[in-house]
């Protein structure tokens, strides 16, 4: 599924799945698997956020931004802040 | 209801930490003057007048739309609700552009100064957005769909009105038609009756 396609309203959800395939790709994360397992998330639950069906709930978004140091910026994209992913700049 | 109904019944939940941060936001809010009361708060970002209250009475959670509706409608910065020692307010350097932004993907997110993301007022206000941005010489058809609409608007209530005035026009011709019909069948029956008595 195309991200650009996916619902405005559901925009955190969308961002969640963005933010776990490019910790994946920044190899932060080995695959969905190891972050349904730390955040004790059911899969299909995931596939559900990442078809935009279900918001992720917050709990695991507050915990999967303090663990990786991400930016909540990109989840709630805004107008003065940085978009980046992680909060510094140092990776990559 | 037993006692453990109600010790069940009036356990608080216990607040996380977005919660706890988003109450103390909520006062800062009414504090700064940038929001009267919690009322206004909840009726601007589009949920029920009561959740601010419920979560300070049964620790209930703000949803993850409620705290982006809130952050949008008031130019938040979304680093204070998870992280200690930020800022509640963005720098106010930036806090005059468009209004439009854009994610990841350069989707356009509108922030919504009253209103939000469930909320009607968006549509109204994106309108709005959409028609300033719009290049200038696209204004003079925005301004004629717009005069355009309201005229079709004035011929639909008139047509309305003539719908309505018909309708009871018919009404009354089935109700003389019927008086009619109940006239002709007594005839038919008087006529009846004078043939069979001869």
């Amino acid at each position: 599924m195309k991200a650009s396609s996916y619902p405005e309203k559901n925009i955190i959800s969308h961002q969640f799945i963005k933010a776990a395939r490019e910790l994946m790709a920044d190899n932060m994360l080995q695959d969905q698997k190891e972050l349904c397992n730390k955040y004790n998330y059911d899969k299909s639950l995931f596939n559900k956020n990442a078809k935009g069906e279900q918001s992720v709930p917050y709990d695991v978004l507050y915990q999967f931004v303090l663990d990786y140091e991400l930016n909540p910026s990109y989840f709630f994209p805004s107008k003065t802040s940085s978009n980046s992913l992680y909060l510094r700049q140092s990776k990559g | 209801m037993t006692e453990e109904g109600k010790k069940k019944k009036s356990q608080k939940r216990e607040l996380n930490a977005v919660d706890r941060r988003y109450l103390k936001a909520v006062d800062i809010l009414i504090e700064t003057n940038r929001a009267k009361s919690h009322s206004e708060i909840c009726t601007s970002i589009g949920i029920d007048r009561s959740i601010i209250s419920k979560m300070r009475s049964e620790g209930r959670s703000v949803t993850m739309q409620q705290l982006e509706a809130t952050i949008t409608t008031y130019g938040l910065s979304s680093e204070y609700f998870f992280y200690d020692k930020k800022s509640l307010f963005e720098t106010e350097s930036n806090s005059k552009s468009s209004g439009v932004l854009t994610n990841g993907d350069n989707n356009k997110v509108f922030n919504v100064e009253r209103g939000n993301i469930e909320g009607n007022v968006l549509y109204e206000q994106i309108a709005d957005q959409i028609i300033n941005e719009a290049p200038p010489e696209l204004h003079t058809k925005i301004n004629t769909l717009v005069q355009e609409t309201s005229k079709i608007k004035k011929i639909a209530s008139d047509y309305k009105k003539e719908v309505s005035i018909l309708k009871t026009e018919k009404r009354e011709v089935e109700e003389r038609l019927l008086k009619t019909n109940e006239d002709l069948h007594a005839v038919k029956d008087e006529l009846l009756s004078i043939f069979r008595s001869k």
